[in-house]
């Protein structure tokens, strides 16, 4: 479904992103790591057609993303980083306006557009103004915006920042439905807690780079000892991040 | 490009502004408080609603005298009645319902502003008035663009610009010949460097809501408020102009601009939308506009709904071109400064604040042929009863068309400025 080979972003002299491949499959949760300036939001901006990358091959169920407007990016869903709704209209009014321009005909908005607000527990707030939500609520419904015409691919950066852990396992409920549904998810976070029950499989990128990719067991006997020894406890994916990555703060 | 999106982009926005008219309904009615306050001035006996104003400056400076100076001289002045006091002082009063606000300049103000910084001003508002501090807030905003604006444009000579508000400044009877004769002495003597030709004497008495102003073209004769309030109408134009411009940075600002450029379709439908709905809001705007000056100012307008369309249509390439100018910066900021490149010439010469009829010689050459002077002569046409129909038509079709050209520019000059792309 997705399939990324050699992706590679330039900003002037800085590599965004350097040379990373990963694919994933449908029914797929790939979960995408790494601390903040790994390159996470470069490479799912390359996949959406953002920006265009400076070398390597994108492909979204078999078309080339890099070229122009495709068809695949109909079956495309983004869940952005930052929360892009508009604040002073209500949570029903923006997902009609997105499932419309995502190209859902007015029928399917009718009938979508309250299912999805129901799905992620906005119903009873529907007609109240986004600007008046909290935290949580503004990123379900950004989620909401991201999924509510069904896309096959769904990119997701950062869903879950800042959120309580209702909200939190609501939103990871409806990613795995998804998946159970056979989405292709591309799902990028720097909550290894998070990662570990949510994805099937991992990249782990730092300073543009993959530095560790497979299962959650493969990484972890690909690690060894090395983060065994140091540990009491079960080996645990927030461990090995730490162990990879390395402890100084990042951007 | 997707019609089907555009609408829906179209009817989102009009909501949203809706929502959240506050802002815009400012920007348009600032115009028409000046011109109102212009009428109290002008017109004898009433009264003006004064905002009492008082100003701390722990630094005075030639640049605060210039801020405190806007208060006292122009339409401002009679807006607003200036004390200076010491900060203490200041907050007592605000708390004392003794003034409305209190205007707090920082120290520094003047370094901050003249290396371009936008200077960080405290105003201090008295809870118990809703409307004249809120006044005072937008006006000072008015007054630090306006002035950035100047001061990049003239490079320096703002005294100049000081004499030039002092010119204007209204005076005490009610004849338009006071107007103009006071602008003699100080036009003359700035004129040279900064407005060659200066603004000359119309010599010619104006009575009580004169009637015979500027006949000299075959204008038909028309009253104080008719010679001011086409300016007001162009005005307004430019600043929601400049309002809905800033608000395609707000798409960016919230990323609703790069979720667009996700879709099948990309992001162009949203610029062209907001280029419309701006239109539409336009219209509505003047039309309110145009109600309020037939009916509560009594100009004897016609035609007002052809009028405010025509307005709106041809505003569309205004729209545009402020929004282009937006885009082109490399901040929402910048976008606003640049823009006010355009928007203050057009306010000083273009018929916005001084009407087309007081000027003459080249001064005028130039109001009339502006942007904005075009717009201005097809519209009093149409509202004074005398419309050119066929010039209309050629200046919405030409509006038209370089507002939809632009419109292609100005969503290929965003995504270059807001995602980065070549
Ligand atoms: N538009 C841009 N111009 C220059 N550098 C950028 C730009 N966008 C991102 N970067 C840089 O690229 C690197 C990767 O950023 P990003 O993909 O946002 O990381 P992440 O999403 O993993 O936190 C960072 O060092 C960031 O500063
Ligand atoms: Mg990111």
């Amino acid at each position: 479904m997705i399939e990324v080979e050699n992706l590679r972003k330039e900003y002037g002299s800085r590599v965004a992103v350097d040379g990373i491949s990963f694919r994933v499959e449908p029914g797929q949760i790939f979960g995408l790591l790494g601390p903040n300036g790994a390159g996470k939001t470069t490479t799912i901006s390359c996949i959406s057609g953002l920006i265009r990358p400076t070398s390597g091959t994108l492909n979204v169920r078999g078309e080339d993303m890099t070229r122009g407007r495709s068809e695949a990016r109909r079956s495309l869903g983004v869940v952005p980083q930052e929360l892009a709704m508009y604040m002073e209209v209500s949570a029903q009014e923006n997902l009609q306006y997105w499932a419309s321009v995502q190209g859902l005909s007015s029928d399917e908005v009718k009938r979508k557009v309250p299912e999805m607000l129901e799905r992620v527990g906005l119903a009873d707030r529907a007609k109240d103004p986004v600007k008046d939500f909290s935290g949580g609520m503004k990123r379900r419904l950004n989620l909401a915006i991201g999924l509510v015409h069904d896309p096959e691919v769904v990119l997701m950066d950062e869903p879950t920042v800042g959120v309580d852990p209702q909200s939190r396992g609501h939103i990871l409920d409806l990613i795995k439905e998804r998946a159970a549904a056979g989405c292709a998810i591309l799902y990028t976070t720097h909550y290894m807690g998070e990662a570990e029950g949510l994805c099937d499989s991992f990249s782990i990128m730092d300073h543009g780079k993959v530095i560790a990719e497979g299962t959650l067991d493969e990484l972890l006997s690909q690690a060894g000892d090395a983060i065994q020894r140091q540990t009491v406890p079960e080996p645990s994916l927030e461990r090995l991040f730490l162990h990879l990555t390395g402890k100084e703060l990042r951007e | 490009m997707n019609a089907r999106n555009l609408y829906f982009a179209i009817v989102k926005d009009l909501k949203r502004w809706a929502r959240d008219p506050v802002g815009i309904l400012l920007w348009a009615f600032i115009p028409l408080v000046i011109a109102f306050v212009m009428k109290l001035a002008f017109g004898g006996d009433e009264v003006a609603v004064q905002a009492k104003l008082v100003i701390v400056d722990p630094q005075p400076s030639f640049v605060t005298g210039l801020v405190k100076g806007s208060f006292s001289q122009g339409p401002l002045a009679d807006l607003f009645e200036v004390t200076e006091a010491d900060s203490a002082d200041a907050v007592a009063s605000v708390r004392a319902g003794r003034v409305s606000s209190a205007l707090f300049l920082p120290r520094g103000f003047a370094d901050d502003y003249l290396r371009g910084k936008r200077p960080q001003l405290r105003l201090l508002q008295n809870p118990a008035e809703q409307i004249l501090p809120r006044i005072s807030e937008e006006t000072m905003e008015v007054l630090i663009d306006g002035a950035t604006a100047v001061r990049t444009v003239l490079g320096g000579p703002i005294e100049q610009v000081v004499d030039l508000t002092q010119a204007v400044s209204p005076p005490s009877d009610s004849t338009l010949f006071d107007v103009t004769s006071r602008f003699r002495g100080p036009a003359e003597t700035i004129g040279a460097h900064l407005f060659p030709p200066s603004i000359e004497v119309v010599d010619r008495k104006v009575g009580e809501g004169g009637s015979d102003v500027g006949r000299e073209d075959g204008d038909p004769g028309v009253g104080f408020m008719a010679l001011f309030f086409p300016g007001v109408l162009i005005m307004s134009l430019l600043f929601v102009g400049q309002a809905v411009a800033g608000d395609l940075w707000e798409e960016e600002r919230i990323g609703t601009f790069r979720r667009s450029q996700t879709l099948p379709g990309g992001a162009n439908y949203l610029v062209l939308a907001k280029l419309i709905a701006g239109a539409i809001l336009l219209f509505v705007i003047f039309f309110a506009l145009l109600v309020v000056g037939r009916y509560l100012l009594q100009i004897e307008l016609q035609s007002l709904h052809l009028a405010a369309a025509f307005l709106a249509l041809t505003g569309f390439a205004f729209l545009a071109g402020l929004s282009w100018l937006a885009v082109i910066a490399k901040s929402q900021n910048g976008g606003a400064v640049l823009s006010n490149l355009f928007i203050m010439p057009m306010i000083l010469l273009g018929g916005g604040l001084f009407p087309l009829e007081s000027m003459t010689g080249l001064l005028r050459t130039i109001g009339t042929h502006s942007p904005t002077g075009l717009i201005l002569q097809d519209v009093k046409g149409i509202l004074y009863g005398r419309p050119d129909w066929g010039s209309a038509s050629v200046s919405v079709a030409v509006c038209l068309v370089i507002g939809l050209v632009l419109s292609f520019f100005i969503a290929r000059q965003a995504r270059r400025r807001f995602l980065g792309e070549a």
